[in-house]
Formats: structure tokens, sequence, C-alpha cells
């Protein structure tokens, strides 16, 4: 029995010997790539190397042939596995798959195509440590614990992508490189279309597994430059051709078509060996041409004919898409024989979304794009859509019967708190089902601190939607996967300790993001302040969300994962203040304030000095006085305490006290209160003669036992206003405030002036939001 | 205020109702001085004791209607014979009794915008041949009395393609209003320099003609002396008038710029009110103009502006054929 036991022990521990990578900082293994590797092999090894270190704090050599250690080895590439799994090759033919396979002390890391191994280099390490790419930041964006004793423990497993189409799109100009190899390290192959002749970046973009396309829309990638010596390429709008990128091309004109033919071909020709696509689509507006050839009616197969109803596309969308498609069938029946398979990607955008009256030709790649009207929190077939006559699901549904090859053109570039993994995972699925390839996404905009395009600062993006975009990446590599596994995967990778905190602050937002009761039509250029209203403070979460996040941090104990909550936290204590709420504390001793304008306990309520003169957009619009508004309150008032300071004081002019209400009309001060965005409204207005008025829905009648305190300074005047908090109680005894403060400067020279808080129309009743600390 | 929110919304929906073919037409009763006895000359039903008429004062030739205080409901004058796809203007002079005034409170030009039923209303009804009512929205919350003074209120419009009458209705919802009206004056409009009505604001602050939606915080606003700058707000919209003879027009904006997005649209319907085109235009205070060819089956246009303190918008025709062959 004891012999048993020993050999038992000494199998084990040579087992567990044999799954040894690093050992206490030290390098147990080798990695072995062949000479003159392909550019994605060689980044394969590298990053595997680089991480590594990071991680074990081990170098491990790099070398060319296998030494005669007796140690592990990693071999890096498809040329090491070609005899030893031919199974696997073949089950990855023509994909951007991978496979990891032991075999005796040596692993084998490959893929069908060279991108297939650095997919697979990046799997290896994910799923051998606890490594995380969270997002795109060198500094804090890969989450690991530095583990100096490795030890492997998944070393066979395979997977090929469901979709070849990964792309992820950000805006050009601006640092992509750590954006693009997160991008990459998470699965993705964002597409370049290549501009001939090639420069660096495609070369870095090869290096990352990204995929290439040669051509552009109609006029930037084909037609544009024939601006001076063919007009005629140009549409004739409102009776004159519109020499201009931005413009359809007469697609009547045979020349245009002829031409267009050509410059494709010219481009396939001299386009880089790697490139698989022909990107022609239309350009990025409506504007079509009016003349009467692109004007006739279209006679479809079974000869009847599609007459224009509307000469703008706009007003016919399949009309226009119809003739979209049967110019772009020309060009594919064309290149078949050439570049038989080419897939020709358009743009199935604006009008050309509408599924046309023709089959349209199977190289055609249409990229749906349900832009930018889809009520992005639900899946396309559920879609509600802020335009009528934009049915995104029954656009989805034909095209799906469509010969095309069908993919997705998304816009998950969201800057706000969302839960859009969900709704991507039908969709993705949905699309598989249906044979797509796969999408791209637009706007995924790069992890950097700069501001650029009026977005903002670019990295909040990743702050708010970092998580959305990784569970997407993966999803795309098998959209049948639980997205909830996934955000569980995430959670716990990226905020190690925090991880439950986290996972219940997202489940706030995914809660009231996927409740189908409660409003809110949201795109890519809905407004952050506004998405963070409506799914996090409207239902009345924002204290609870935010509790978790303070929690969270409480929590957590790796630097890493502490500073990504840090942002996520900062990111949502800005966007709540970017709601324009104004906090009103609560003082104990206001009502004894409330006698006294030197009193100190006004030090404490909330001050507000940005007035500014109203309907002065870009313009100067400081005032030419100054004014101080600060507002606290008890449980019983309001405390208003206003500071009017004027250059010119004894020239203001003020009505004479009077015995009864009156309306102040010279020289005063106008509160607004609204309880409610659709309550009541409550004008109170005085002056420092202590006249005031009073109005309630704007009738006169009506009166509050509110006061008025006022007195002449040197510099101005100022006053006291308590307004008891009971008399503009709705019927349910509830208040929820908005208010406007404006002030009406009048001299006795004629100057008058209006000056508000933040520049609002009295009459826009546009409202800030009075919250009670 | 919810319960004259409710009588005044009951009110005009029994009004329309109770229009048909076999009310009083009257040609005569406009322009007259109000000189006839009896007040229900004037009027389509009987109106209560307290509408009144009485002698002009200070020399002044003819009589003026008196509204006292305390009366309240929905005020039709006699329909008047009208052609269709003509432009007319329409004034009268009138003051309000009370405390709702701009004199009194300056911020009742504000409750003109916002649809409160405390201010005296007036509208302009349209009706076909058979005496249906024709649809169209009804400027109420826009058309207000404002002023104890007697002030000039206009309108201008371009009646409908089956209008055969009009009616001048007052609507007060308001216990605490009374009013004053006089010299009710009605014809053909002349040339304002534009398609378009009140294509420069001329005719003050508190007369919206032209403009059908004022969006909250569009606003007629004194500029300088007798001129006037509309504050659009985000999309104010324009009436509908017809358009049907092909050629070149132009469309002209003059005004700043308000926010962020800042154009002037015309929009252009068929027949049958269909979609056809759009022409934007951004406002300069210099003035910018952008000229186009109608599109073809256009019988009707209408503005929706964005974000402009607009001085000036108009729509000419200027050439029979395209200017661009």
């Amino acid at each position: 029995m004891k012999y048993l036991l020993f050999i038992l022990f000494f199998i084990s521990s040579q087992l567990l010997y044999s799954q040894v990578l690093t050992s206490n900082g030290r390098a147990e293994a080798e990695v072995i790539l062949m000479p003159n590797p392909d550019l994605r092999e060689r980044l394969a090894a590298r990053e595997l190397l680089f991480w590594l270190q990071k991680i074990t704090k081990a170098k491990l050599p790099l070398l060319a042939l296998p030494s005669n250690d007796k140690n592990r080895k990693i071999f890096i590439g498809k040329k090491w596995a070609q005899n030893l799994f031919p199974e696997d090759l073949k089950a990855l033919k023509g994909t951007g798959g991978y496979a990891v396979r032991e075999k005796g002390d040596n692993i084998y890391i490959f893929g069908a195509k060279p991108a297939g191994t650095l997919f697979g280099v990046w799997k290896f390490l994910e799923k051998n440590t606890d490594i995380i790419w969270s997002r795109p930041n060198t500094e804090y964006g890969a989450v690991f614990t530095v583990t100096p004793n490795l030890t492997l423990t998944e070393t066979n497993f395979r997977h090929k992508p469901t979709f070849w189409f990964r792309s992820w799109a950000g805006p050009g100009g601006v640092p992509d490189y750590t954006t693009n190899l997160w991008k990459a390290r998470n699965g993705g192959a964002p597409q370049s279309t290549v501009r001939l002749p090639m420069r660096g970046s495609h070369y870095i973009h090869k290096e990352m597994g990204g995929i290439f396309a040669v051509g552009g829309g109609f006029m930037h990638g084909f037609l544009g430059k024939y601006m001076k010596t063919r007009p005629d390429f140009f549409p004739l709008i409102d009776g004159k051709r519109v020499i201009s990128r931005h413009a359809q091309p007469c697609l009547s004109n045979p020349d245009v078509s002829k031409t267009l033919i050509y410059e494709a071909k010219k481009m396939l020709a001299n386009a880089p060996e790697e490139t698989i696509m022909l990107n022609c689509s239309n350009e990025d507006t409506w504007r079509s041409c009016e003349c009467e050839k692109c004007l006739a009616p279209i006679t479809l197969k079974d000869g009847s004919k599609l007459s224009p109803k509307s000469v703008t596309s706009e007003g016919d969308q399949l009309f226009r898409s119809t003739q979209t498609y049967m110019f772009l069938n020309k060009l594919a029946e064309n290149l078949e024989k050439d570049y038989p398979g080419l897939p020709i990607q358009t743009l199935t955008y604006i009008y050309a979304a509408e599924p046309p009256a023709v089959k349209v030709h199977p190289s055609i790649m249409t990229l749906y794009c349900p832009y930018s009207t889809r009520n992005i929190r639900f899946p396309i077939h559920d879609a509600t859509s802020k335009h009528p006559c934009h049915n995104w699901a029954k656009r989805f549904e034909e095209w799906k019967k469509q010969p095309s090859i069908l993919a997705l053109y998304e816009y998950y570039g969201l800057r706000y708190f969302n839960a859009i993994a969900e709704t991507s995972a039908i969709d993705l699925r949905e699309l598989a089902q249906a044979g797509g390839v796969g999408i791209t996404s637009c706007e995924t905009l790069q992890d950097v601190e700069t501001s650029h395009y009026g977005f903002g600062r670019f990295s909040d993006f990743w702050d708010t939607t970092g998580m959305e975009l990784w569970v997407i990446s993966s999803l795309l590599w098998d959209p049948n996967q639980n997205v909830a596994d996934l955000r569980d995967y995430y959670y716990k990778r990226t905020f190690r300790e925090a991880a439950p905190e986290m996972k219940n602050f997202f489940a706030v937002i995914g809660k009231n993001w996927h409740d189908k009761n409660r409003k809110g039509v949201e795109t890519c250029h809905s407004s952050s302040s506004g998405a963070f209203n409506r799914y996090i403070v409207i239902p009345g979460d924002e204290k609870v969300a935010r509790a978790h996040l303070t929690s969270a941090l409480k929590m957590v104990k790796h630097p890493d994962s502490k500073i990504l909550i840090k942002r996520i936290l900062s990111r949502f204590d800005d966007l709540a203040a970017k709601l324009g709420r104004l906090m009103i504390p609560s003082i104990p001793e206001a009502f004894i304030a409330s006698k006294e304008f030197a009193s100190p306990h006004w030090l404490k309520a909330l001050v507000l000095k940005d007035f500014q003169l109203p309907r002065k957009y870009k313009r100067p619009h400081d005032p030419q006085n100054k004014t101080e508004l600060r507002i606290m309150r008890d449980d019983k008032n309001l405390y208003f305490k206003i500071y009017a300071f004027d250059s010119k004081p004894g020239e203001i002019t003020v009505i004479k006290k009077a015995d009864k209400e009156c309306f102040p009309l010279g020289e005063r001060f106008d509160i607004l209160l609204r309880n409610g965005t659709k309550g009541d409204t409550y004008l109170f207005s005085f002056d420092l003669n202590g006249n005031k008025y009073d109005a309630k829905e704007w009738n006169g009648q009506w009166n509050s036992n509110w006061s008025v305190k006022g007195s002449k300074t040197k510099n101005g005047w100022q006053a006291i206003v308590t307004i008891p908090i009971d008399d503009i109680k709705n019927k349910k005894g509830k208040i929820s405030l908005e208010g406007l403060f404006s002030r009406i400067n009048k001299h006795e020279s004629n100057f008058k002036e209006e000056s508000t808080y933040k520049g609002s129309t009295f009459s826009g009743y546009r409202m800030h939001p009075l919250n009670f600390k | 205020m919810k319960l004259i929110k409710i009588l005044a919304t009951v009110g005009l929906f029994f009004s329309l109702l109770s229009l048909t073919a076999k009310d009083e037409v009257c040609e005569e009763i406009i322009g007259d001085g109000f000189e006839k006895e009896k007040i229900n000359y004037y009027f389509e039903k009987a109106v209560p004791k307290g509408v009144t008429l009485e002698s002009n004062i200070n020399d002044k030739q003819g009589q003026r209607v008196i509204f006292k205080q305390g009366i309240t409901g929905s005020f039709r004058f006699k329909k008047i014979p009208i052609k269709p796809k003509l432009k007319y203007k329409l004034t009268f002079k009138a003051k309000v009794i009370g405390d709702d005034v701009i004199e009194k409170n300056p911020r009742i030009d504000t409750v003109q915008v916002v649809s409160k039923n405390i201010l005296w209303r007036w509208a302009i009804l349209f009706f076909d041949t058979d005496g249906k009512s024709i649809p169209r929205p009804i400027q109420a919350t826009h058309l207000c009395l404002v002023s104890n003074q007697w002030k000039e209120y206009t309108s201008v419009f371009h009646s409908p393609p089956k209008a055969a009458y009009m009616q001048l209705i007052f609507n007060n919802y308001n216990l605490a209003n009374g009013m004053e009206l006089d010299n009710i004056e009605f014809g053909l409009c002349p040339d304002e320099g534009a398609i378009n009505c009140n294509p420069d604001f001329r005719y003050g602050s508190h007369n919206y003609a032209g403009w059908k939606e004022i969006l909250r915080g569009g606003l007629l606003l004194d500029n300088e002396k007798d001129k006037y700058l509309f504050d659009t707000a985000y999309g104010s919209v324009g009436e509908k008038f017809p358009l049907s003879s092909d050629g070149t027009y132009r469309l002209y904006a003059r005004g700043t710029r308000n926010g962020r997005y800042s154009v002037v649209n015309i929009f252009f319907n068929d027949i049958n009110g269909k979609y056809l085109k759009t022409i934007t235009v951004r406002g300069t205070p210099e003035g910018k103009y952008v000229d186009f060819v109608l599109p073809s089956k256009t019988t009707s246009a209408y503005f929706r502006v964005y974000n402009h303190l607009l001085t000036e918008v108009r729509l000419t025709k200027i050439g029979d054929k395209p200017m661009f062959e």
C-alpha cells in the first residue's frame, strides 16, 4: 500500500511539474518561432513573452529552433503544427480561428491563418492566467495578478469564430495604436480601407490581424477626382450640378458606371495581396441626382415599372435604393469574372437601407445599418423607432431574404452608461442564423484623455461602455454565449474583490435599460447626461447605484481595479453634475438667518453667480451688472438672498412701496418655480422696496404667505425672500422643484437689461432642477 | 384654473360643432365702425347682456364693442365670404380691462405661448361652401390680447383652397377680464414682398401672423424702434401657404444663430400633403439666400425654424423658368 501511494504521488507530482511554465520568476519554458515569420506570428510571440514577463517576472527565451533543454516548449505558428494536427487545421481552414494543443512537453499555438495564431496566443494567456484586457489604457487597462509560479491549466482547446467580420471603427486623426491592440487582443479584426500606396499604418493594422479592403464611397473612393473634368458625373439638384464629394453620383449616366468599374479594377490590380474586399458605398448624404434620366421609371424584372414618388431620396427611399443596387449589381457582374467571390462591401444606409425591388448580387456585402432612428435599447426585431416610416425589423427580415452577403453596421459607440450587450447578443444570434458574416461598429472611441470632434473626452467612453464592448467582442466569436456569464467573468477579472458590488451597480443600469415600460429612445447621439437621467435618476436608483460604487471602492484591493472603479465613479459624478441640478442645503438655522443679511449661515447656502444675458448664443453674454443668488431651506421654507450689484446704484429706478400687491415694474428680481415638469408654475416678483407680486399658473389672484425684505447697499441692493414650502406643494403634498431666476436691471436713463441664471430664457421654461440635499 | 381649462376646451369643441351652413353670413359687419344699433347684428348668436355697443369717446365716430368683466365664453362674429387661395389681412383694435396685461405684469408675454387660459384669445376660422369647418390649427395658444391700451392686432393669412367663409372669434374664460373692441378691417393683403405671411414681423411683438406653432421659448421681441425679431426657439413652425407656379424661387433669411442646430427649413408638399423636398438656409445678420427650382407638383410649403433670432424670412419668386437648364 505504501509503495502504491508513493508511486501515485510521484506520477502526480511529475504531471504537475510538467505544467509548470515559470517557477519563482524563473523561466521553465522556451518559445519557438520560425525564422522570417509572418508579421502576425511575430506579434504573437512578442505578446506572449511580454505578458508572461509582466505576469511571472520571468523572461522566456525566444528561439528559432527548439533547444535540447528538457523544458517546456511553446511552438508559435502553423508550420510547427501542420504535420502534427492536420485535423485541427482542416477544421480551422479559411477562418481566423485557433487551436492550442499539448503534445508531450510541448505546446503548439496555431491557426490556419497567421491571424489565428495571434488570437490563439491571447486566448492561451487568458485561459492560463487571470489577465483581462478590460480597456486599452496601457497603465491600468490590463488587469492581472503577478504570479511568479505559473502552472498551465488549459492546453488543449480549439475555437473558430462564428463571424469573420469583427470590425470596430474609431474616428480618424486620433492616436489609436493601443485601442486597436485592445480590439485585437479581444478577438476583433478591424477593417482598414487601403489608400494606395500602402502606408505604415497599414503595416500595423496587418500585424494586428486586421482585414483589408480597397475603394470607398462612390465619390470619395472613385469619382471625386473627376470634379474638374466631368461635371456630368455629379448630381443635378435644384437645377444645377452639385460638384461635391458629399453627394451621390448621377447613376443614370453610363460613363459613371464605366468609370467606376475602371477605377475599381485599377485599385484591385494594385491592392495588397491581403485585400479581401472592395468597398463601394453610397456617400453619407441624401443628396441624389434629380436629372430626367435618374428620375425615369425603373423597369423591373417582371416588366413592371417603379416610378419615383418624389424627386428626393427622402421622399422615395425604395426608388433610390433600387436604383443604387442596380448600379452596384452592374459593378458586381463586371468584376465576378476577374475576382470571383470577392465581396463588394456597401453601406445599407439611409435610403439604401430600404430593401430594393431587385435581387442584390450575391457578391455584394450589405452592411445593414439601422441608423439613427432605431432605439438601440432593443434588438432589431423588437426595435421601436423614432421615425414612423423606418420599420427596422421589417427591413431586416427582407434583407435576410436577399442573396447578398449580410452584415450589420452598428453604432455601439455609446458615451453613456448602457447595457447594450444583451441587445447585441440577440441581434448577433439572429444574424448568425441568417448566415450573416458579422458587424462593424462605428465610433468606438480611442482610449485617450483628449477631446475631439465634439465627442468630449474620449476615455469617458471606456468608463461607461468598456464592458459592453468586451462582451460584444466575445459574442462575435460565439453569439450563443450567455451574456450574464460573460459579464460575471468580466466583473471577476476586472474588479476583483469588488466584483459583487460592481455587478450590483451594472445590474441597476441593466434593469432600467431593458425595462420596456420605461420611456426612452436611445441612439449613438443620445446625450450622456440625458441617458444617465433616464436610466439612473428618474427610476430613483441614483443613490443606490452610487452606493454600490463607493462600496466597491472600499472593497477593492487590486491597484488597477481600483483605478478602473474610481474612473467609473468619477464619470458617474460628472454625469450627475451635468444634469444641472441645484442642490439646496437644509440649514436648521435658516429661519434665523432669514432675518439678517449678514448672517454667517448664508455662507452655507447654495450660491448662484452665473447670471447671463439670454439669447446670446456664442456671443458675449456678461451683463453690465452682476447678480448673486443664495438659496437654502429648512423644513418649512425656502430662503433666497439676492445681491444685485450695480455700478451706478443711484440710478436704479424702483416703484414706490405700494399698500397692496402690485407688480414691481422697475428694477426687480423674478423667481419662477415649478413643482414637477408638468406641475403648477409659481411666479414671485419683488423689488428692494418690498413691492411684491405672486401668481400661480399666472393667476395673480393667488396669494402665497411669502415675505420680502429689501434694502439699498453701497453698490446695489439686496433682498431676502422667504417662501413657505407648503404653498408650492402639489395636491399630493409632494415637492419636486425646478426654478428659473431673472433680474431686471433698470435705470432712470432708459437702461434696461435682463440677466438670468445661466442665460435661460424666461419664456423658454428651461428650468433648473432644484434638489433638496 | 383646471376648471377654466376644461370649460375652454369644452366651449371650443361645442362651438365648432354648432357651425352649420344655416349660420348667418354677412359681408357688411366689418369696417362699419359698429354703427348698427343692435349688437347681435354683428354676432352669429345672441351675445350675453354684458356685451354691448357704446359710442366712441373723443369725437371719434362710430361705436365700439364692450365685453364687460365677468363675461366668459366664445364670441363669434358672423361669417364673411372670402375666396380661396388669396392672401388676406385682418386688423382690429382692442384693449383689455383687468390686471392680466403687460402693463401690469410684463411676464404676460410669456403666457401667450404657453397656452394658459387667463388671457383673451382670438382666432380666425375657415368654412367651405357648405359651412363645414375647414381644419386649421387654431392659433389660440399665441393669438392673445395682452394690453390695457388700444392696440392693433393683425392677422395675415392665405385662405385655404376650399374656403368660402372666414370667421373671427374671441374667447375668454377669465372672469376678471373685460375687453373693448374697435375698428375691424378686412381685405386683401397689400404686397408684403414675400409669398409667406408677415415676413419681417412688421405687425409688432404680439402678432404671430403666419406662425402656427411657437415652441416653448419662442417669442416675438422688440428689437429696435418699430423693428421686431422672432426667437424661434427649437423648431417653431409656420402656417402652410399655397404655391403652384413653377419657376425659380429665393429663400431669404436674416437673423442670428441662437443655438447649436440653427437652420431655416422650408418644406414642400404636394396636393395630398405628401412631403416632396426641403430647402435650407441659415440666417445671418446681413441676410443670406438660396435660389432653387420649385419641385414639380408642389402645392404648398411651410417653414420650420430652429434656433434663430429672425428678423426676416422670405420666400419670393424670382423667375418663371428654372434658372439652370
